[in-house]
Order: C-alpha cells, then structure tokens, then sequence
C-alpha cells in the first residue's frame, strides 16, 4: 500500500498515496457508511435520478465549502461566504444578462463582487490582524445590507435570460446537470492549488504557525489575504451558478447559509486552528451533509426538525475536531 | 523510616515501550529522603519516560513502584500528586495574572464565610512556604513580574505547602541566567535540610556536581550506573551517557576570515537595546554573550525583521537593507534560527521534509508550482548532512526529539544556502551528543566561509566556539574579546555592567560624539 522509495541507504523518502489520504480523511469512511445504510433503508435512495439531484442540490454547498477550506486551513474563519454568494446572485441578475455583453458584464460584476468581499476580510484578518470571526461576522451584515440597498429590498429577476449563461445553471451533459461540472472542476482546481503550488505550501505553513511562517520569510498578511480573495471568489461562483438557475433572488438569499459550509468544511477535518485540511476532505464533508440531507427530505422529515438535526450535526462535527486534535497531542 | 538510607521511593524493573522504541529497559531507580539524586541522559535517554510513570502520567508495561515501602500504582498524575510526589517541569506551570500567594495554593484557595476567599490564611499558608525555602518573596507580588528563577520558586513553594515529600525537577534551569542558576541551586539545597527527597534532571553537568549526592546515568533506556556524586568526575559521567570519550566536544577549528558581510549600525529599538553597532565576517562565528534580558534576542529579532526598529542601519555585503522584512533579508542570504524552535521555528504539524524545503521553496518552485523531486532531493541532503534521526521525511516534526527539531531548523536555512546565520540559544535544552554535532555544524559552515552570529547564554559554549566575542548588558554591548583574550571573568563583569573602566569610557566618548 504504502510504496517507499530508498534515496540514500539511511533515507527513507514516503510517497503520499491514496490510503494515506484516505487514512487522514476518517470521513469518507463514514460517507460510505451511511450510503450503505440508507441504499438498505430506502428503495428511492440509491436510484441514478435521485443521486444525480444529490450531486446537483451539494455543488453549490461544495463550491463555497471550497472557498472556505482555503481561509480556514490557513487559520481564519470566513463567516461572510453566505452573503458573499447573495451579493454576487444578485449583481448578476440586477444587471439584467440577456444578450452576451450584458451576460459578460454580469459574470464579470459577480466575480468582482466577490473578490471584492474576500479583499476587505483579508486585509482586515491578514493585514490588520483582527479576529477572523468577528470581522467576518461585521463584514457578512455590511454585504447583507448593501444587498438589500442594491436591490431596494426587492425580489428580483431577470426574463430572457440569455441562454448560454442560462445553461450554466441549467443545462445538461448527457445525464448530468452542469453545475456538477462546476464543482468538480472548483474541487479539482482547489486541490491542485492546495497540493501543487507554492502558495499551497505557504497556507499550510501559516496556518499551522504563523510565527514560524513569518520567520521563514512568508508574508503571512498577504497568504491570508489570497486565502480571502480566493474564498469570496468561489462564493461568487457559486453566486453565479445559483443566479443562472433560477434567474429571480429574494434580496436576503444566502445568509444563513454560511453555517452549512462551516458544517461540510469541518465534517471535512480542517482543522479549526488552521494548518490542516484538504479538498478531498471538503469533498467528503459536503457530500455526507447532502447526503443526509436528502434522506431527510426522503423520510419526510418536517423542516424544523431538519433544521435542528443540522445545527447537531455542526456541533458534532465540532467536537469530532477538537477530539482528534487532543489524540494528536 | 527516615534512616537516610531506607529509600522512600524504589522503581524496580521498569519497562516501557512506545511503537518502535524501547523508552525504558528493566530500569531500577530510588530516591532517599534528604537526598538530591541527579538523573542525566542524553534526550531519547528515557529520563522523561521515567519521570512521566513515577508523575502517574503514563502507566509502566513491567516493573512496579514501591513507595514507603508498599508497591504503588498510579493511574493518573493527581494520584501520584496525593500520594506527595510532585513534579516541576520545564514549562512553568503558573497563571502570571495570579500572585505569587494565589498560585502556591491554587486549587485549594482557603476559603471564609460565603464561599469568600479568607485572603489572611491564604498569606499565612503562603508565606509559611516561601519561608520554609527560605526565599524572600512578597506573597501579593504577582507572577508575571517575577524573574524565571522566582517563578520557579513560587513553583517550588506550591510542591512544599501540598506535603509533597517527593519534589522532581525537569530541566530546571534550563532557562535561567547563570546568576539565577545560582538562586536556584540554592533553593534545592535547602529542599535537602527539609528532608525532600529530590529528583533533579538537567543536562549541565556542572549543577549537578553542585548540589548532587547521587548520580543515575541513563542511556537508550537501560539504567548505565548510579555514582556517589563525591566519588566520580564529570568526565566519567559523560563518557556514560553517550557511551565514548568525549575530548573532541569542544575543539575549535580555525577558519579563514574574510571581508566583512553584515554590518550593523548604531542599532535602537527603544526598551530593548540601544545603539549596537557589530560587523561580521564572512568565515567568522561572532559570539553574542549577556544575560537573558540583555537585549540580544531583541536584537536578533529585529536586524532580521521581526521586530520593528527605532534607529540604525544594516549593511549585507555592502548593500544597505531598507525596511527590514523577513523576507528582504532572506533574499540578501540571511537565515535565523530562532531562540524558541517550537514558538518561532517549526511548523509542528507539517513534516519534516516540508520544514526542510519551507525556506528554499522560494527558489524550488516555479511559477508558484512545486517541484516534489527537488523539494525532496534539497530535504533529503539536509536529513543525512545533518543527520536527522526520525522515522522518514514524512515524519511530522513535532514527534522529533528537541535535538532533532533543532537539526530541522538549521537544516530549513542551510537548504537556501544562506551567507550569513543566525542562531540564537542554539543548544538550549538538547543533549551533549546533538549539542556537540550542532557545533561541528558550525565549524563546518564557517569553514565553508558562512557568517555565523551565535547567540548562548552558556558562557562555556560561547567562548569554544567562537572567534570572537560580543557581550551585551542591559541593551548596549559592554565588551569585546577575541577568542584568545576572552576569559569568563571578563565576559561575567561585561555582562553584569562591571566593565573594566578604560572600555566604558572608551564607549561613552564615542557616544558622545554621536549624540
């Protein structure tokens, strides 16, 4: 399983293979866990159309999820990722995308409002350094309120929306809906980010020590700071991807929905401390949680209740994270 | 009972192991009452292990403990605290917010009428233990603005007024100036005349012929001998813990001095130093001498970027840095090994090889994007250069032994090939046999024409080593030896401010001249 390559004769060199990462990723077990279950309990669970709405109903969750997991690996919370996907479904669609220059003006305003959101969180946390929950617990209400002034606290929408952006929300690759390919290939790009790059490197190190990070030589304000940008970008995204859907947004949309993420991102054993967490584990934490969240729907589960069985499942996911961070030691 | 020879406390036959190491191998090991019996051991030595079963922290897989002459078991450390054993480790463990009264009865505050704390019995009980060590200390003082030693003794003073008869001390004056060693020694004499049995674990050699009876050498887990303290040599006691002789430790090899590369210029950050000005040569190992709190981690902090400064200026290689960063003076080919490996040096949680490439991955990558093959390739010369002892590359760092974590962090400078190195307390809190290679690894670099700035409060270090020698008081620099002149005489009266006169003035005149 585990392949070692000899370098020098005292050397030992580990690759890091799959059953490594399956091994640091405990969640993935529990993932297969409860679909096994659930296939047994329910004839409707394990059917191609019910899955592919799972996968259709998670890629948002998931696209913001991996937004979020950069911020949180490099030890700060970004709690504004809710409204931040609002602001941008709703620039999109104020700005009426019916023809390609207004489509491409839309998209552009969507992703620069997202950016946007992830600069002021970074240079308050990185620069300044505030604390990250706060700010961005301040920051979620002062995009929430720019929503509601930008759109006069009115429900609105866009008709003729125009049909390539449209699809993006919409359409189909043989039998599986596009916004799956979106998260896929955010995932995709997010673990490359995370495992490839030098700036990967730099975000497990600040995370795990500012300090030392600092000492090395890495600007820490600054890994933090693109940890932000890159979170409130993939909120935008997802923004977009929403908007293209339904093509009409109630003004308070997405807040709230920042405790969800929180939820699959630590289901996915990032660490709440920073330094530690992957895509692969984001991945698994958002696919448990619609998972569930779907049985839920399935059994006929009130929304209350399901409301509360979420809040559970946060707090459990919390304190799974803090346990396997004392056996650590 | 207490005959002085009737053990108060044996271990007999203790073993335990850990996946992969023997920590402790059929260890037998006492302590008499009124007596300072001494535990050394090169780290990995299972001193700590031992210690940890006898605190009631970790259970032992053979061997029994036999307390006042009946077989104890203890499940956890408050068992072994009630039963009079009581540990004091390296890392204080003291609230600084509290005074130094509410810290030696913390947990058992008396209380008065209305669950109120009966702030008079709380004075009395502390005052009664502070007194018992014969330390003046004001019981309303609070901990934070106490010296090390004091804090120490605060903690000393809590063991006493809990009973505990059995007092053992980790690493105790690991962080202490020589002076306060002094304080400390003394205060562990005084636990003898109270008829404490004392278990003392350090690594200097030197305190333990002070305040000793006797000697347990431990190495690779397995008990090497117990010595009357009075009937033995040092020298003896060295060659059993690392299992050789050991006249090369200390043998300063000459290497070729060059032109300067770092010079720093009338240097202030204000409550820290004031006015440094030092040049460094490429070649040399320049020595920076003082007691703790003299400024010289300040100083190393802040000519590398850390900390801000108020004043001065720094030349490498004749080229002025501006606006000091980190990361400015890593691209100039500076490196600093900071005095707290864990606080400031290593990411605990990442392994060993992405420590070892943290620093060059600078010039590993590009275009941002990694280069595992020469990422593991740089990490993989600086595991064997320097002979890293762990598992594999993929170990994470904060399972090495301090000596190894040390080796990690000057291995993560000399990845990037730097010109000039910083090492501040490089030694400190790792055994002879790391500490000797961590020496011959500067001699090496310096030959290899690197600049090294070291930065010891071991006088003894300081002085075999280096080329030349800085000593700091109270923020100025107060001295300057060659290697040859230096004595510790002189460096101990430059860095407690008594100076010879004619370099004073000397000194003053220049500052005169500046101002």
């Amino acid at each position: 399983m585990t392949d070692t390559l000899t370098v020098r004769s005292d050397v030992r060199v580990r690759r890091q293979t799959l059953a490594d990462l399956l091994r640091e990723n405990v969640i993935w077990a529990v993932l297969v866990f409860v679909v096994i279950i659930l296939s047994l309990a329910s004839d409707v669970f394990l059917t191609p159309l019910n899955i592919l709405n799972i996968l259709r109903q998670i890629s948002i969750l998931g696209i913001v999820a991996i937004g979020m997991t950069f911020a949180m690996i490099g030890g700060s919370f970004d709690l504004t990722v809710g409204a931040t996907m609002g602001l941008a479904t709703v620039v999109v669609i104020q700005l009426q995308p019916v023809d390609p220059q207004s489509a491409a003006v839309a998209v552009v305003g969507g992703l620069l409002a997202g950016l946007l959101v992830g600069v002021v969180n970074g240079v308050l946390v990185g620069r300044l350094e505030t604390n990250s929950v706060v700010t961005t617990i301040g920051t979620l209400y002062a995009v929430w309120g720019i929503t509601l002034i930008y759109t006069k606290a009115r429900h609105i929408w866009v008709v003729g929306m125009y049909p390539p952006l449209a699809a993006l929300g919409t359409g189909r690759l043989g039998p599986f809906p596009l916004p799956i390919f979106a998260f896929a290939i955010t995932a995709v790009l997010g673990h490359l980010a995370l495992t490839a790059t030098r700036f990967g490197r730099y975000l497990y190190a600040t995370g795990g020590n500012s300090a030392s990070a600092r000492l090395s030589g890495i600007n820490v304000g600054r890994v933090r700071l693109v940890s932000y940008m890159l979170s409130g970008l993939a909120a935008a995204i997802a923004g977009i991807v929403i908007a293209a859907r339904v093509q009409n947004v109630d003004p308070s949309f997405g807040v709230g929905f920042e405790f969800d993420v929180l939820a699959a991102v630590i289901l996915g054993g990032t660490s709440l401390f920073g330094g530690r967490g992957s895509v692969l584990g984001t991945v698994a934490g958002v696919l448990l949680l619609g998972v569930l969240g779907n049985a839920m729907t399935l059994m006929g589960i009130s929304y209350q209740f399901q409301l509360m069985i979420r809040g559970i499942i946060l707090v459990a996911a919390v304190a799974a994270n803090v346990i396997v961070r004392r056996r650590r030691g | 009972m207490n005959d002085g020879i009737t053990p108060v406390l044996q271990m007999i036959g203790l073993s335990k192991s850990f996946p992969g190491v023997q920590a402790l191998d059929a260890v037998d090991f006492d302590v008499r009452a009124g007596e300072i019996h001494a535990l050394v051991g090169e780290n990995g030595a299972g001193k700590s292990t031992l210690i940890k079963i006898l605190g009631g922290a970790l259970q032992p897989d053979q061997g029994e403990i036999v307390l006042r002459g009946e077989k104890t078991v203890f499940h956890n450390p408050r068992e072994a605290l009630d039963t009079g054993i009581a540990t004091i480790n390296q890392e204080l463990m003291l609230i600084p917010q509290l005074s130094v009264a509410e810290n030696i009865l913390l947990g058992r505050l008396p209380q008065g009428q209305f669950g109120r704390v009966d702030w008079d019995s709380l004075q009395d009980h502390a005052r009664e233990a502070l007194s018992t060590l014969g330390v003046k200390l004001d019981p309303d003082t609070l901990v934070e603005s106490l010296s090390v030693a004091q804090q120490q003794a605060t903690e000393i003073a809590r063991a006493l007024s809990r009973q505990a008869d059995i007092i053992i001390m980790d690493e105790p004056t690991s962080a202490l100036a020589e002076q306060e060693v002094d304080h400390l020694l003394e205060t562990v004499s005084k636990l003898r005349e109270q008829d404490k049995a004392v278990i003392f674990i350090t690594h200097k050699l030197d305190e333990v012929f002070r305040v000793a009876d006797r000697i347990t050498v431990l190495r690779d887990g397995q008990k090497i001998g117990t010595l009357v303290a009075s009937d033995t040599s040092p020298a003896e006691v060295v060659t059993m813990m690392v299992g050789r002789s050991v006249d090369s430790l200390f043998a300063k090899e000459e290497s070729e001095i060059g032109e300067p590369v770092l010079e720093v210029r009338n240097l202030t950050r204000k409550g820290a130093f004031y006015d440094v000005s030092l040049t460094l040569h490429r070649g040399e190992i320049l020595g920076l001498a003082g007691l703790i709190g003299a400024g010289r981690t300040d100083l190393v902090r802040a000519l590398f970027g850390v900390d801000t400064l108020d004043s001065g200026e720094l030349w490498v290689n004749g080229k002025r840095v501006e606006r000091l960063t980190p990361e400015r003076l890593i691209e100039a080919g500076v490196g600093l090994a900071p005095e707290d490996r864990k606080r400031d040096g290593l990411v605990l949680g990442m392994t060993v090889s992405d420590n070892l490439a943290l620093v060059a991955l600078r010039s590993l990558t590009r275009w941002g994007l990694r280069n595992r093959a020469r990422e593991q390739k740089v990490a993989t010369e600086q595991f064997s250069d320097l002979s890293i002892q762990a598992p594999s590359l993929a170990t994470e760092v904060m399972t090495l032994s301090g000596g190894n974590q040390q080796k990690v962090v000057i291995g993560k400078w000399l990845a990037n090939q730097p010109r000039i190195l910083v090492l501040d307390e490089p030694t400190r809190g790792i055994d002879i046999g790391a500490k000797a290679e961590v020496h011959a690894i500067m001699q090496r670099l310096a030959k290899g024409g690197v600049a090294i700035l070291l930065v010891s409060s071991e006088l003894i270090e300081i002085m075999n080593v280096s080329d030349r020698i800085l000593v700091m008081y109270e923020g100025r620099v107060t001295g300057e030896f060659t290697h040859g002149e230096a004595t510790e005489e002189k460096i101990m009266a430059s860095a407690t401010g008594h100076a010879p006169v004619a370099f004073s003035a000397q000194r003053d005149g220049k500052q005169g001249e500046d101002d």
